[in-house]
């Protein structure tokens, strides 16, 4: 089994456990390993982030979409849809709001995207397919999202917070433009990650704040 | 006898009266612990500063004043651990209603993490790990040794000075950064928008990183300082005042005006100064 293949099956071998195949090949491809690692960290780290409720199939229906889009996973068979374990063992609070659920949901997408980028985006022919990845992170929609549960809990903060995300946008733009321009432009990759990082900051200090 | 005039007395009634009101609205609160070895300290305070300054000794001291009573202060130990959060029971328009402010006394190794929105965050004389969050948080951090130091804020400037042996890592998206002095094995800067100014000697033999998007970028550094240094610009300019000596192979090609690379003294220290759109300026510190 090679890396592709393994990666192609990632979200069945996270959900499962995987089989001896790809065990085998875990134990001996530190790429993926650590691919698999990180997943986890995230899922662990979800865990801590947010008491919730469990969001509505919409929710996970709109990641999953997202997802098979960009062609981080490959689209499921029958009625099995994505959903992540660490939001499907959280117990129900009563409190919990919209706003963080979404805000959420675009964290957990834009942390994907980065861990992708990260284990796939080496060369050059990667290149369309990352611009499209950090295009569908900068969604209006979820920067608006997550501004509006910013602006519930604390309006003073909101205006930062709109102005700070049109910056990051702005970078993760720059930064694509020229990764497209010359995708053997090492600095430029590493301005886009550190780009993505600083918006995966920006959400993940949102949420905190909602949740305050 | 002297007379006083009504007006005056009512003055000197308002003199006396005033500051015994602000007084009785302030409510000052103490707590103490005695933790051990590696203590955890956590302040999570959603308006108003938190100072924390190491000492010696095992005492934890916790200081909080409250200015309203829509405000409450909780303030626990479990284990090694001890948490300090502000609570705010009312919401009203009135923003120093929620304010509460921390001064925080803990034992100088012990690691702290606060997270405070609007602060601003000082911490000083530490040497154990310190994460610092705020949004807006001015964050000042100084005289702090053999510590790994993590700041994060959206737009509140960040101030380091001081610190030796630190692994040192400050994200902030528009927030501008500060170091003086600052060294040690691992110390890395990240801002989109900020700007970024580091004055000191690069000493230890660390890898220092300085990124941002758009802001400036500007490093000054002693003659005597050994460093292996890299700067470059994808649109905007670079400037250098500090004597190099090329590198032969330099990671990246060398445009004029965009990029520098170079060595002086054994070149002990890897510094990589990385900007995209903001000028980088280095020049030599003269005393």
């Amino acid at each position: 089994m090679n890396c592709a293949e393994f990666q192609k099956a990632l979200p069945y071998i996270i959900e499962t456990g995987g089989n001896a195949d790809e065990e085998t090949h875990l134990k001996s491809c530190a790429v993926c390993s650590d691919l698999v690692q990180d997943l986890r960290y995230i899922a662990e780290a979800a865990k801590l982030l947010l008491p919730m409720q469990e969001p509505s199939p919409r929710v996970w229906s709109g990641i999953q979409g997202a997802l098979e889009r960009e062609g981080l996973v490959r689209p499921l068979a029958g009625t099995a849809r994505f959903r992540p374990q660490a939001a499907t063992i959280l117990s129900p609070r009563p409190w919990a709001t919209g706003g963080n659920l979404l805000a959420f949901a675009a964290l957990l997408l834009i942390a994907v995207t980065i861990i992708w980028f990260r284990n796939h985006a080496t060369g050059p022919a990667m290149t369309a397919s990352v611009s499209q990845t950090v295009s569908s992170t900068a969604v209006d929609d979820d920067d608006n999202q997550v501004l509006s549960a910013v602006e519930k809990k604390s309006p003073a903060l909101a205006a930062i917070y709109r102005e700070n995300l049109d910056s990051v946008n702005a970078y993760i733009r720059d930064a694509r433009r020229t990764v497209e321009q010359d995708p053997s432009d090492m600095g430029a990759r590493d301005h886009l990650l550190r780009a993505c990082d600083e918006k995966a900051l920006l959400y993940k200090m949102a949420l905190a704040r909602t949740e305050q | 006898m002297v007379s006083i005039s009504n007006g005056l007395k009512w003055s000197l009634l308002a003199a006396g009266f005033l500051p015994v009101v602000a007084f009785a609205a302030d409510n000052r609160k103490e707590f103490r612990y005695t933790v051990g070895p590696g203590a955890s300290i956590i302040v999570t305070n959603e308006a108003g500063p938190v100072d924390v300054k190491g000492s010696v000794g095992r005492q934890v001291v916790i200081v909080a004043t409250t200015h309203s009573d829509k405000v409450e202060v909780d303030c626990d130990q479990n284990g090694n651990r001890v948490q300090a959060t502000t609570h705010v029971l009312q919401r009203s328009q009135d923003a120093d209603d929620s304010r509460v402010g921390y001064q925080v006394l803990v034992p100088s190794d012990a690691s702290v993490t606060v997270r405070a929105p609007g602060g601003p965050i000082t911490a000083e004389k530490m040497r154990g790990d310190l994460t610092l969050e705020g949004d807006a948080a001015q964050v000042n951090v100084h005289d702090v040794s053999n510590a790994h130091v993590h700041v994060r804020t959206i737009s509140g400037p960040v101030s380091l000075g001081n610190i030796n042996n630190g692994h040192i890592e400050i994200t902030s998206l528009s927030g501008d950064v500060q170091l003086d002095a600052v060294t040690g094995p691992k110390v890395s800067v990240n801002t989109a928008k900020g700007s970024i100014r580091y004055s000191g000697d690069f000493e230890g033999g660390g890898d220092y990183l300085l990124v941002n998007h758009s802001g400036n970028i500007d490093v000054a550094l002693p003659a005597s300082a050994s460093v292996d240094l890299s700067a470059r610009s994808i649109s905007g300019s670079v400037e250098n005042d500090f004597p190099l000596q090329q590198k032969q192979h330099p990671s990246f090609a060398i445009t004029q005006g965009r990029s520098f690379a170079g060595t002086s003294n054994t070149g002990a220290s890897s510094v990589q100064l990385r900007s995209f759109s903001g000028k980088i300026r280095v020049k030599k510190l003269t005393h």
